[in-house]
């Protein structure tokens, strides 16, 4: 039995910096040359799609209204979804290995996720007033997730909305105005903190602190600047999702836990994407104690969703009876919504977390067993005895979330290309590191598309209820023919 | 002249006959009651939409067909809320019906972009004066707080003009204090009143809603909108329109009707068909922004933005929201409000407490007087008793699948209210 958090990506080792000879200039033209021969094999053969992106171009900037969704040279526009399989519209049939970012947890047909939709609209929709549907929700989130800390909650459209809502629910009770967020996490369309975050962006005016993910003297430190009693929350995702998988240390989450109380500020976990990794939420299973937790993606059935709750202390004040916030919104309670996280709910309960989750875990060691194999990366040795249950070996690491002074080193200074693989559970990403980092990660996307999966260019994967052995069985071969074929530029 | 808080030949205060009604709903609707509390276990209030809270608790309601909805209690009502103006196609229009089951026939949460989105993108931008390009969201909040960002990205400021009693989302709204205000630099002005609406040289957005929605009901003067799109040409800042709800008012928004362009819209309700929906376009060089690899490019995710029950119903919302029907709901809307001024006019207490706003297919009804709050929720319960559903803050909004006979009902309706309490 394997723990839920063993692939630990704090890393003891330094980087490498030009261990053995670089793969070279001339490998970085091959490459080069090697994607240009792949975007045009998919222009080619993908031509519906582009006629579908040139055309969006005229009403869309870029042809885009999701930027996470642009790719290079353009996407692949689905016409159709079912089971775990997409149909594009050049009639290419893909196994979804993206699963919408976390959302797409049910496949693209789920029956009983139909059957729910088309009751609620038999009865109408579009009520203008509470119906019956949200107190049922709402009673099936705070069941399950109140070891977590939901002990109240409310719906909002997305998540974005949801952690806008609990930054908003921080400063008017802590009556602060800092909050501390973490370099390369992502809370939404304007809460999002890259690492090369532009000055001129769509974040909300809030005033920010940035702190490193997973390094506790980092964080103290930006802490130290902040004068008392000027921080009103803190926020975190128990793993970096958007920012590629990268789990987090229970001791840092732990720390911030901690810390966030000690200086008199809430304590936000950030579930959107992690509420699938553990039944009653990540919070708990990591023996955290959040003040707000926020939800999204999969706990409204595949449908919009979002979802803040925590503390009653700190809800009840959207209560008007106790309460001074006021929150609305026209959709927060919509009957498609309520009905479908209803019926999703039941269905990703806890024998699917566990087998999800472990069907995630097989596949991100089956390709970091690959890169073994391929004498792409090493494991590390574990030279302390876990307390947890055995943990398999973790993959010695050029770097991935941060090096030991705090900093990360950007990929483009390590001499060597290379790749790897994080994640937790049924979330994961592939990395490829060095100074052809951008082009292999494309290669590879391309190459998936090749052979029939559909992943994030970015490398990201979530799996969905309706993926079998067989598929992910394919997603591994097709990682092992990849690494054949650029094993030179990987070595 | 009646004392304060008495209305016109009744012994009973106007409080004392709102208690009276509002026992009447207690009583009569015991389960909408024992729901709303049985759901604050789980959710401060009991529902997730604080508009909808109210003295003793609202009406649950469990279905819905046309113009009529059917409360948890069994009680019918003729529905003028219309979800909040974003339910404009009823609560059982076949032809969305038939587009979802064609969704959940073709799959869904693809994670990919798909046609449909381009069709509904074609089908905005056409009608919209503003509109080179468009970028979708999840909400009128997620709208206006986009496109705020947009503008400030854009003129590369911080100040942004809005309006007293403007809304443009939870966390956009400028009624009364408001502790879940972004922290944006906010500049205020006053609505329809040049005199008090000053534009600085460094406001880098303003943001308007050509008819105050949440604020009333109150449409703006055509000179005031002249004058805030000079400002903004002379200043350099990027004015925006937030049609969300104004633009179930004419075709082409009320931008259109105006004859005033903005630099940027944003729109959302009935524009989803019903479904969570939200959106924020303007002109070709802000929204360029946006474009993948742009120069002092911006991003914009969201798992949502182009799911494809929104972006279904979305086009059969365009279509449905033709120029033909909108100005035929804005007929029976004019009817309904001319109607009750009627009524209002050949009452001489009415007339002095009773006020009317709006336009088209919106009404916003507010009273005066010392005992205001208590006659706007007399007015709600008395209404609701008698089967109509009306907002609780005073409006009325039509939709596509009223008729004249619902016109009528409600105006006979009135003429009993004003019988009853303002009879002469």
């Amino acid at each position: 039995m394997s723990s839920t958090t063993d692939t630990m990506n704090v890393d003891s080792e330094s980087p490498q910096t030009g261990l053995g000879s670089s793969n070279g200039a001339s490998s970085a033209d091959a490459l080069m040359t090697s994607l240009a021969i792949a975007q045009q094999e998919y222009s080619l053969s993908n031509p519906q799609s582009l006629k579908a992106h040139d055309e969006a171009c005229s009403d869309f900037p870029g042809g885009n209204t999701r930027t996470v969704l642009h790719a290079s040279p353009f996407p692949i526009t689905f016409r159709t979804g079912k089971g775990a399989e997409l149909t594009s519209i050049d009639g290419k049939v893909y196994v979804d290995f993206l699963g919408e970012y976390t959302a797409g947890i049910y496949g693209h047909s789920n029956e009983k996720i139909a059957s729910a939709v088309a009751e609620a609209m038999s009865k109408g929709w579009n009520y203008g007033g509470p119906n019956l549907y949200e107190r049922e929700l709402a009673r099936k989130v705070t069941q399950r997730f109140s070891p977590s800390g939901i002990e109240l909650v409310r719906f909002t459209n997305s998540g974005t909305e949801s952690n806008t809502m609990a930054l908003a629910a921080a400063t008017a009770f802590t009556k602060r105005k800092k909050i501390l967020v973490f370099k390369n996490g992502y809370h939404g369309g304007t809460l999002s903190f890259p690492d090369a975050l532009s000055p001129i962006n769509t974040n909300l005016p809030h005033d920010f602190v940035f702190a490193p993910y997973n390094d506790i003297e980092g964080t103290k430190s930006a802490l130290s600047f902040l004068p008392q009693n000027t921080l009103a929350a803190i926020i975190v995702e128990g793993m970096q999702g958007s920012g590629g998988c990268i789990v987090g240390d229970p001791k840092f989450l732990q720390f911030l836990n901690t810390t966030a109380h000690q200086l008199g500020a809430l304590f936000i976990m950030d579930e959107v994407m992690t509420s699938r990794l553990a039944y009653n939420g990540l919070s708990v299973s990591l023996g955290l104690k959040p003040d707000l937790i926020t939800l999204g993606k999969w706990v409204g059935g595949g449908m919009t969703f979002g979802a803040f709750g925590g503390r009653k202390e700190i809800m009840s004040m959207f209560d008007p009876r106790k309460g001074i916030l006021g929150h609305s919104g026209t959709f927060n309670n919509n009957v498609i919504t309520m009905a479908a996280g209803c019926c999703g709910m039941d269905i990703y309960n806890e024998h699917e977390v566990k087998r999800l989750n472990a069907l995630g875990d097989d596949l991100r060691r089956s390709i970091e067993k690959l890169l073994v194999e391929y004498g792409i990366r090493t494991f590390k040795k574990v030279s302390k005895v876990s307390s947890s249950a055995t943990q398999e070996n973790e993959l010695e690491c050029p770097f991935s979330g941060v090096v030991p002074n705090g900093k990360r080193v950007p990929s483009t200074q390590l001499q060597k290309n290379s790749m790897g693989v994080t994640g937790q559970g049924s979330m994961l990403n592939i990395h490829f590191y060095g100074p052809s980092e951008n082009t292999l990660k494309a290669l590879f996307w391309h190459h998936m598309l090749d052979y029939g999966i559909y992943m994030a260019q970015r490398g990201f994967i979530a799996l969905n209820l309706e993926l079998t052995a067989e598929h992910v069985s394919r997603f591994e071969e097709s990682t092992r023919e990849f690494i054949i074929r650029y094993e030179d530029a990987l070595r | 002249m009646s004392s304060q808080d008495q209305l016109p030949n009744l012994t009973l205060s106007v409080q004392d006959h709102l208690q009276v009604q509002i026992d009447k709903f207690a009583e009569e609707n015991p389960l909408s009651g024992e729901a709303i509390r049985e759901a604050s276990s789980a959710i401060p209030g009991g529902t997730t939409r604080a508009i909808l809270l109210h003295t003793p608790f609202p009406p649950v309601f469990v279905g819905g067909k046309e113009c009529f909805l059917k409360s948890v209690d069994g009680r019918e009502y003729l529905d003028f809320v219309s979800e909040y103006c974003a339910g404009m196609f009823g609560h059982s229009h076949p032809r969305i019906n038939e587009a979802i089951e064609g969704v959940l026939r073709a799959g869904h949460t693809l994670g990919g972009p798909t046609p449909k989105e381009g069709e509904l993108a074609k089908a905005i931008t056409k009608r919209f004066p503003s509109m080179d390009a468009i970028r979708f969201c999840n909400s009128g909040t997620e709208a206006n707080t986009l496109a705020l960002a947009t503008a400030l990205a854009y003129s590369q400021r911080k100040k942004i003009l809005v309006f007293e009693n403007g809304y443009h989302g939870g966390t956009l709204s400028f009624s009364r204090h408001n502790p879940l205000l972004l922290p944006h630099q906010f500049v205020y002005g006053r609505y329809n009143d040049r005199e008090r609406t000053r534009v600085d040289i460094d406001v880098g957005a303003i943001l308007i809603e050509p008819l105050q929605g949440a604020g009333g009901m109150v449409p703006s003067q055509n000179e005031f909108l002249k004058y805030l799109r000079e400002e903004a040409t002379r200043v350099g800042a990027v004015l925006i329109f937030d049609e969300v709800v104004s633009s179930r008012l004419y075709y082409g928004g009320m931008q259109e009707y105006y004859g005033v362009t903005p630099d940027m819209t944003t729109i959302g309700k009935h524009f989803g068909g019903g479904f969570s929906f939200g959106a924020f376009g303007g002109k070709k060089e802000i929204m360029s922004l946006y474009a993948p690899g742009a120069p002092r490019g911006l991003y914009h995710s969201g798992t949502w933005n182009n799911n494809v029950f929104t972006m279904t119903a979305g086009v059969v919302a365009t279509d449905l929201l033709s120029r033909e029907n909108i100005e035929k709901t804005n007929s029976l809307g004019d009817a309904l409000r001319n109607g009750m001024q009627e009524l209002v006019n050949s009452n001489e207490a009415a007339r002095s407490l009773i006020n009317f706003k709006g336009f088209g297919s919106v009404i916003g009804i507010s009273f005066n007087g010392p005992s205001s709050v208590q006659l706007r929720d007399l007015f709600f319960f008395y209404l609701l008793n008698n089967g109509v559903y009306v907002g609780h803050r005073g409006f009325f909004a039509l939709n596509l699948t009223h008729k004249q006979e619902h016109v009528d009902g409600v105006l006979d309706l009135f003429r009993a209210f004003l019988k009853r309490y303002m009879a002469e």
